[in-house]
């Protein structure tokens, strides 16, 4: 209880992201028992109804209970943004670490083509890919992935760079350790704190993208409650029953300000 | 000057040269079997088969890449599957009201981010710093049709101040413009606010703490020649460089606020080319927000050489 208090006086909007973030991913763990309803289950109670005592959130036009539809949704974000997050950080520490390892002109090479690929706004980007490779929620994972990567490479490689001069690289190389093994092992570890503060940025950024390509339609389909889908599908609601797409909009808004106080918290942490 | 101007369009070339392999690949070969895509589920074989000849599909996919680049460069852009017109005009017809909508959220933004930013790095740490740096923080990171969504329902709704649809009727004038383009270009704002807000308050703060800041108090000038002359022309520099890199953000923008106000700009054209799986408009689209995204990125970097000479010659050699 005594360190929960000192934490919060060392940074209260730290605590204070942690404790949304937290409240999301319980509910989201536990959406079948903590829902009151079937989350795509009609006519539970009347349609477009206003929020009620029986309808916390109200009704959709199909009377599904937007409470319950809210809470599953957050199951989708759950999945996709660490999932996402970790396969950019594994492929961009890679690339980052191989370009400042190697140096010379595999390092202008990568970084030239990474700077290439980052001139594709981001959404375009994966509105292209995913058109190719078809939605669903391991595709949505991978195009995010693959899309925050080249960010990802170039903190790598700040931060790897002057380490790669250290001694303990020379040495470890001269022990004779394999080159793959000399980066994820040896470097990789001692530039965690960057990647650390990166990869909450980045998990907030994955929140904000999974939610977007929901949106346009790119990711799971309906009837699933993902919050995006559900802005998008009930747009046309909104002058009769603007509980409807207010709800999962502001639950997108909940967990993106969570994640932003976090980051920040963190990075005053490592500044300090 | 001319040898940083120089790398800068060899790089724009590499860009272009990357995101046009890119855009065959993915609109070409990873989709699949096109002919099937255009015709349906129910086609027979060899009507497929007969189209993809005829759409010379079958040839290696170099050839296939050089015969659409080179199309693409004496203006065949291909046609419409969904629409049955050609891409080009369709394409920039709608790109010109997409860059009205952007015009108009950059008026807005510029003087806004950059006046509080300014305001706020004057005494880091100030209530008005602090709230701004909060609010900023949140509206950051928020998705485009969140914000989209409050503003609709708070100022076209409840208060029935702005239109919830953003159409411009033909005969509308400047202001009827501005009226119904307001609320989506507030949505492009407060997107892009947080991050030009925390550039030009960082260069403040840098700059009020300069030496060269000093010098110029301790000579005796007065501080309002000090802020203009010494500090803001320092502090903005680094500001100038984020409107270019934030312009990605724009674009991404536009495709989700133009498809939630039903704005028939590029962004939603290109939203619906991905919904309808219409392969060339999808291609056309995509290579024209490159394109334009990319120009504009080099004229930020260039303005930014010719601000500051340090960059200038650090570039150039």
């Amino acid at each position: 209880m005594r360190s929960v208090i000192e934490w919060w006086r060392a940074s209260p909007g730290l605590s204070v992201g942690v404790g949304m973030v937290t409240l999301w991913i319980v509910t989201a763990l536990f959406a079948p028992w903590v829902a009151p309803h079937e989350p795509t289950s009609m006519g539970v109670g009347p349609t477009t109804a206003p929020p009620s005592l029986a309808h916390w959130f109200g009704t959709d036009e199909y009377g599904r209970d937007i409470l319950s539809r809210v809470i599953h949704g957050g199951r989708y974000v759950l999945a996709i943004a660490p999932a996402s997050t970790l396969l950019g950080l594994g492929i961009g520490t890679l690339i980052g670490l191989i370009a400042a390892y190697n140096g010379r002109w595999l390092d202008e090479g990568i970084m030239r083509l990474l700077d290439a690929i980052m001139a594709f706004p981001i959404v375009v980007l994966a509105l292209l890919a995913l058109t190719a490779l078809g939605s669903s929620t391991l595709n949505v994972i991978l195009v995010i992935g693959l899309v925050f990567a080249p960010l990802i490479a170039r903190t790598a490689r700040a931060a790897a760079l002057t380490e790669v001069r250290k001694e303990y690289v020379e040495a470890a190389r001269l022990r004779g350790e394999g080159y793959f093994r000399v980066l994820m092992v040896e470097i990789a570890p001692n530039i965690r704190g960057p990647l650390l503060v990166e990869g909450t940025i980045r998990l907030g950024y994955a929140v904000f993208t999974s939610a977007t390509l929901g949106f346009l339609g790119l990711g799971v389909q309906p009837p699933a409650p993902d919050w995006g889908l559900m802005v998008a599908s009930s747009r046309s609601l909104l002058t009769t029953a603007p509980w409807a797409v207010l709800a999962p909009a502001l639950a997108i808004g909940f967990v993106v300000i969570g994640f932003s106080l976090i980051a920040d918290g963190l990075r005053d942490l490592e500044i300090r | 000057m001319l040898r940083y101007t120089a790398r800068r369009l060899l790089l724009l070339g590499l860009t272009l040269l990357v995101a046009s392999v890119l855009i065959f690949a993915m609109t070409t070969v990873l989709p699949g079997d096109i002919g099937r895509i255009i015709l349906g589920p129910f086609a027979q074989d060899e009507a497929v088969a007969a189209l993809n000849e005829s759409l010379g599909l079958n040839q290696p996919l170099p050839v296939q890449y050089l015969q659409w680049i080179g199309g693409v460069l004496q203006g065949d852009w291909g046609e419409s599957l969904s629409l049955n017109t050609p891409v080009l005009p369709l394409a920039l017809e709608r790109l010109g009201r997409s860059l009205m909508l952007a015009a108009l959220a950059i008026t807005l933004l510029i003087p806004l981010a950059i006046g509080t930013g300014v305001a706020a790095g004057r005494r880091p740490g100030g209530k008005f710093d602090r709230v701004l740096s909060v609010v900023g923080l949140g509206l950051g990171a928020m998705p485009e049709f969140v914000t989209g969504v409050v503003l609709i329902v708070v100022f076209g709704i409840a208060l029935d101040w702005f239109p919830v649809q953003a159409v411009t009727a033909r005969d509308a004038g400047f202001w009827g413009v501005v009226h119904g383009l307001f609320l989506p270009a507030m949505c492009l704002v407060l997107l892009l606010f947080a991050y030009l807000f925390r550039m030009t308050r960082a260069g403040m703060i840098t700059a009020l703490e300069a030496d060269y800041t000093r010098t110029a108090r301790l000579k005796g000038l007065p501080e309002r020649v000090v802020l203009r002359r010494h500090v803001l022309r320092n502090a903005l520099l680094p500001t100038v460089t984020v409107i270019g890199a934030q312009l990605g953000w724009l674009v991404g923008g536009l495709v989700v606020v133009e498809s939630l106000f039903r704005y028939p700009g590029i962004g939603s054209l290109l939203h619906n080319a991905a919904s309808n799986k219409d392969i060339p408009l999808l291609a056309g689209c995509t290579l024209l927000v490159t394109l334009v995204f990319s120009i504009a990125n080099l004229t930020a970097d260039l303005l930014y050489g010719l601000l500051n000479p340090r960059v200038r010659d650090a570039l150039g050699d």
